[in-house]
């Protein structure tokens, strides 16, 4: 529907442009009544009206534009020339259709009205006329008097040459006898079959409305004065593109302004900048919005292209379309079209099995294809889904193996999501046979490129026989982008946001010790996991120049993370991105420039550039991780714990794994509605937690900034209000419980030459909302026992305590052996426990459990800090069910549940 | 620097054609260009390096909120020796401009189109692919360059 009148709004402003023009060629072609091209101008112009309003079934519309165009065509053929009588006429005729294009604007439906039916009446009768004359090739000049009375014409028609006569006499005869009725007769007729062709909603209204209109009705050879006010214009895109720069400009403008500003420290000056600021946002959005198109522009190519494709494949398919209004940048829009072209070939080629197959596997003969745009989160998500045969994972690795490009036993390795990731590699066709659609050497590996130098990625999801989901996910706009300014060799270069994961700062000893040198590369252990480091100054051939100890950016190319080593971070700002000069064309590793605050210019750099041009291939990772995975042991419980403040004598830590995100807000942010403190945050609001309301702790001092440590559990969400993050650093978490024993610290340890509360953020959140978690016990009615065995006091409590928040009962045991022991005494219904533990640890005591006739049935997960394939082979030959990493909550309650259900369904 | 003389004028006969063009110098050659090629001319502007970029690109600039690419003219030419340029000569009216560094900016001469002349094979210490013609002055060998090839290479 929304599209629909997209293209009935582009018909107006069209007609309406052409309408104003054609008063003013009629007004040129009175005094040149003998020039074509003007003539043959406003046939065209008639003639467009005509289809179109037949496109949309505007009969009336339709009518008048026909009859004019009838006149039009005898004075182009030169059948008859032009005289005042027939410009009166015709201009007459632009004033309806005028008319009928304003009533089509306000209401979307022609107007109903008599005039409009008397004056189509009279342009028939006129057409006619006009048409008789053409016909008798009288000269037009001396006839004027058409409308005159049958006398008239026939005393005019002495002067014709007797050839003519007969003709002319017919004619005559025809008008004589009509003369009279005519005006009933035709017009009765006309009004007629005019009711009947605009169809029945004027039926419906036509009773009420003679009545409405009747002292217009009076006037009737009049015309209705409407003047068509402009609602639209039509802009070269050129011009709006200089506006969008200009705008650019103008954003990096405020941006200078606005740190003078801060620097300056002038309330006046401030809160003029501030303004500067707001109102520039806003003219920036606004301008963006100008070279906002629909993707249905795109979209709507495609029913013929998958109509095509389905003859030719001998498939049936059925496209829907949905969200086709959704807006994007037209830049964006160009991009995608061949890429979506691709995926949809494919989704036909590869997806939708042929009538037959269908309906042996018992799915409708014809297949349904869904193209789908809609909004998420500040990106345009795009979809294409078939309900074809899914994508067979065994496939895709055999043929991987096929072509080399991965070894049989890597394949076996292979996570099945991992396995799909091989679709986009270079050189990879699933094809048994190549076709003349899809099989033509563009892999999935360019539509993949495309999208993500759109800096959009792209996401396969797929159920074996039932079907395949490619989901991508664009910007919204190309032309600004946040960026993260990062410093190399005393050059400033900007990051695209979206590819940046985490910052790590890698000037203390214990961050460098994550170093790993494997020949001549670098790797960095990051929470367990390996990543490969990439030094900035090394790719650019620049000379490091760190000020106070490097720092790491992790990114993320789509395909795997990575880290790359800068000399400093300063700031992550909005940036215009300007295109780089041909000269840089086959640099890959720059994604363009922009000009910063200071009027300089910095490069943008591209993730993926950079990672292809370093040649970073998943599979080292994997070799390395399995070499350093013996050294990790060693360092299983260092954690990354997250340094806050909230007044500033005292100082907080949290693991950093817990935290979704941390941000920044400015003071105004925050609202006090219904009870609830909440600030507003990426367009939601989210409740705030005042740490000193819950835990005797000095309060938060009122501050114009302050930083959130936003945590979140499915759709809720929930953010500690804290005034200054003091950094995160990774250390081995030795906590002294004696000290507090107040709930929601779990204790204190010294970080940093300052004793520091570990908070129990599970605790504090469930102080706050006890519903903020959601219970998820896998059954109703029955309290599931839980013998928690873990010798670090910190995860002790903390797991016990999300685990009692999801409603289990939980026993905590501080090793091995006095685990063993519990399990001799109590009945439980499952054992969770750390590797890890002094006198007895989790793998002897989970083969100790096994070899116990009374115990060989009791589930036991074991938690860890790090995961390696080597540790979960040990775990199952231990006898281990699960194997789940510690601060990783989510998903240790969801195989918690899974396992209790798998394991007490299977004895009931 | 020494002016090019301005006895060239008086030559001139009235109803002579000639042709305007702006000089620089650069390397002890004193060059060349059409006016109608040349966009503007700038001091010295920040010129931020690209790393990994072709040996004769200087950098890229900020004019004026449009990003261009700075050649290092000297490098790219072939010039033997010379010292640092610091001057804008930006060329290209339409398409994508880009701006040649050179160390100083000489007078605007209009020049007879009788006295432009083609180039020698050889000119000592230049590469004289992108020389397109010379015009022999009083005190100089006046180098015009090619400014099509030096945007289109």
């Amino acid at each position: 529907m929304g599209f629909d009148e997209e293209i009935l709004k582009d018909f107006i402003t069209e007609a309406k442009e052409n309408l104003e023009r054609l008063d003013e060629e009629f007004v040129e072609l009175e005094q040149r009544p003998d020039d074509k091209e003007l003539l043959s101008s406003i046939f065209r112009t008639i003639h467009t009206i005509k289809g179109t309003a037949g496109f949309f079934g505007f009969k009336t519309l339709e009518a008048i534009a026909h009859f004019a165009e009838d006149i039009l065509s005898k004075l182009r053929d030169g059948l008859v020339s032009v005289d005042e009588e027939i410009t009166d006429m015709l201009l007459k005729a632009v004033d309806y259709i005028k008319a009928i294009i304003a009533a089509l604007e306000e209401t979307g439906q022609e107007p109903v009205d008599e005039i409009y039916l008397d004056f189509l009446v009279d342009l028939r009768n006129f057409a006619d006329k006009v048409a008789q004359r053409a016909k008798g090739g009288e000269k037009a000049g001396q006839d004027s008097a058409s409308s005159k009375t049958a006398e008239e014409r026939s005393a005019a028609s002495k002067d014709v040459s007797p050839e003519e006569k007969d003709a002319s006499a017919q004619a005559q005869a025809e008008e004589k006898s009509s003369a009279e009725e005519k005006k009933e007769d035709v017009s009765s007729a006309e009004k007629e079959a005019v009711q009947k062709a605009s169809g029945e909603d004027k039926a419906k209204t036509s009773a009420p409305t003679p009545k409405a209109s009747s002292p217009k009705k009076e006037d009737k050879g009049g015309v209705p004065h409407v003047t068509l006010t402009e609602t639209h214009v039509r802009v070269d895109v050129k011009l709006l593109d200089q506006l969008m720069n200009l705008a650019g400009e103008l954003v990096l403008s405020r941006n200078r302004l606005v740190q003078i500003a801060s620097r300056i420290n002038d309330p006046e000056l401030f809160n003029a900048s501030q303004n500067l600021s707001l109102v520039t946002t806003e003219l920036q959005e606004k301008i963006m919005k100008t070279r906002m198109q629909p993707i249905g522009n795109v979209f709507n190519k495609f029913p013929r292209i998958v109509r095509d494709l389905a003859r030719s494949t001998g498939k049936k398919v059925n496209l829907r379309i949905e969200g086709a209004d959704t807006e994007l940048d037209r830049s964006i829009i160009e991009a995608i079209k061949d890429p979506l072209t691709h995926l949809i070939r494919n989704a036909i080629d590869h997806g939708l099995e042929d009538p037959d197959t269908r309906v042996q596997v018992g799915k409708p003969p014809v297949g349904t294809l869904v193209l789908r745009a809609y909004h998420e989160g500040g990106q345009v998500v795009i979809e294409i889904e078939d309900d074809g045969r899914g994508i067979d994972v065994n496939k895709i690795k055999a043929k991987a193996i096929e072509k080399g490009l991965i070894t049989p036993s890597e394949a076996e390795k292979l996570s099945d999501r991992e396995a799909l990731a091989l679709i986009f590699r270079p050189g990879f066709s699933t094809a048994e046979k190549v076709t003349n659609i899809s099989g033509r050497g563009v892999g999935m590996d360019v539509v993949k490129t495309n999208v993500e130098k759109l800096g959009g990625n792209i996401d396969i999801q797929t159920v074996l026989g039932s079907g395949t989901t490619v989901r991508l996910k664009i910007p919204l706009t190309l032309a600004i982008i946040p960026a993260l300014i990062v410093t190399c060799g005393e050059q400033r270069f900007a990051i695209p946001q979206v590819n940046l994961r985490e910052l790590v700062g890698l000037s203390s000893e214990e961050a460098r010790k994550n170093i790993h040198v494997v020949g001549e590369s670098e790797f960095y252990r990051l929470r367990g996991e390996i990543i490969p480091l990439v030094r900035l100054s090394k790719i650019l051939g620049l000379e490091s120049k760190p000020v106070d100890g490097e720092s790491l950016v992790v990114l993320n190319t789509g395909a795997m993370d990575f880290g790359l080593v800068v000399d400093s971070i300063w700031d992550s700002e909005e940036i215009v991105v300007k295109p780089l000069g041909k000269h840089f064309k086959n640099i890959s590793i720059y994604a363009g420039a922009t000009i910063m605050g200071d009027g300089k210019v910095a490069l943008i750099l591209d993730t993926v550039g950079i990672s292809r041009k370093v040649g970073l291939k998943v599979e080292d990772v994997d070799r390395v991780r399995d070499e350093a995975g013996v050294a990790a042991a060693a360092e299983e419980e260092q954690q990354f714990i997250l340094l806050f403040n909230v007044s500033p004598q005292e100082q907080f830590a949290i693991p950093l794994a817990l935290v979704a995100r941390l941000d920044k807000i400015s003071a105004d942010k925050l609202e006090f509605v219904g009870g609830k403190e909440i600030v507003q945050y990426r367009g939601r609001s989210i409740p705030i937690i005042r740490l000193e309301n819950y835990l005797p702790i000095q309060p938060l001092p009122e501050q114009d900034e302050y930083h959130l440590l936003v945590f979140t559990e499915g759709e809720n969400e929930v953010a500690f209000l804290v005034s200054r993050i003091v950094d995160s650093i990774q250390t081995r978490i030795d906590l002294d419980e004696r000290l507090y024993q107040v709930e929601g610290i779990l204790g204190s340890s010294i970080l940093k030459e300052k004793t520091t509360l570990f908070l129990d953020v599970y605790k504090l959140i469930e102080m706050y909302d006890p519903y903020f978690f959601v219970k998820r016990i896998p059954e109703e009615g029955r309290t599931y026992k839980l013998l928690l065995a873990e010798d670090s006091p910190f995860f002790r409590q903390m797991i016990a305590n999300y685990l009692a928040s999801a409603g289990y009962e939980v026993e905590t045991a501080t090793d091995g052996e006095e685990a063993w022991e519990k399990l001799q005494k109590d009945q439980f219904d499952v054992l969770i426990t750390d590797i890890e533990m002094p006198r007895l640890n989790g793998l002897e005591l989970a083969k100790r459990v096994r070899a116990d006739s009374r115990l060989a049935n009791l589930p036991i997960m074991a938690l860890t800090s790090l995961s390696s394939e080597e540790d979960k082979r040990k775990g199952i030959e231990a006898g281990i069910d699960e194997y789940q990493v510690k601060l990783e909550r989510n998903k240790v309650l969801d195989a918690l549940a899974d396992l209790l259900s798998r394991k007490y369904a299977q004895a009931a | 620097m020494t002016v090019p003389a301005k006895t060239e004028d008086k030559v001139l006969a009235l109803n002579e054609e000639t042709k305007l063009f702006i000089t620089f110098w650069l390397g002890g050659f004193l060059f060349a260009i059409p006016v109608e090629e040349v966009v503007e001319i700038n001091r010295s502007l920040d010129i931020t390096p690209v790393p990994l970029s072709t040996k004769f690109v200087a950098g890229i600039i900020n004019l004026r909120g449009q990003i261009i690419t700075a050649i290092d003219l000297a490098t790219h030419i072939g010039l033997e020796k010379h010292s640092q340029a610091h001057h804008n000569v930006i060329i290209g009216r339409d398409g994508e401009p880009i701006s040649l560094l050179v160390e100083q900016i000489g007078d605007v001469l209009e020049i007879p189109v009788s006295e432009i002349e083609e180039p020698p094979d050889v000119i000592e210490g230049l590469d004289t692919k992108f020389v397109k013609n010379v015009c022999q002055l009083p005190e100089n060998l006046l180098v015009i360059l090619d400014a099509k090839l030096l945007l289109n290479n």
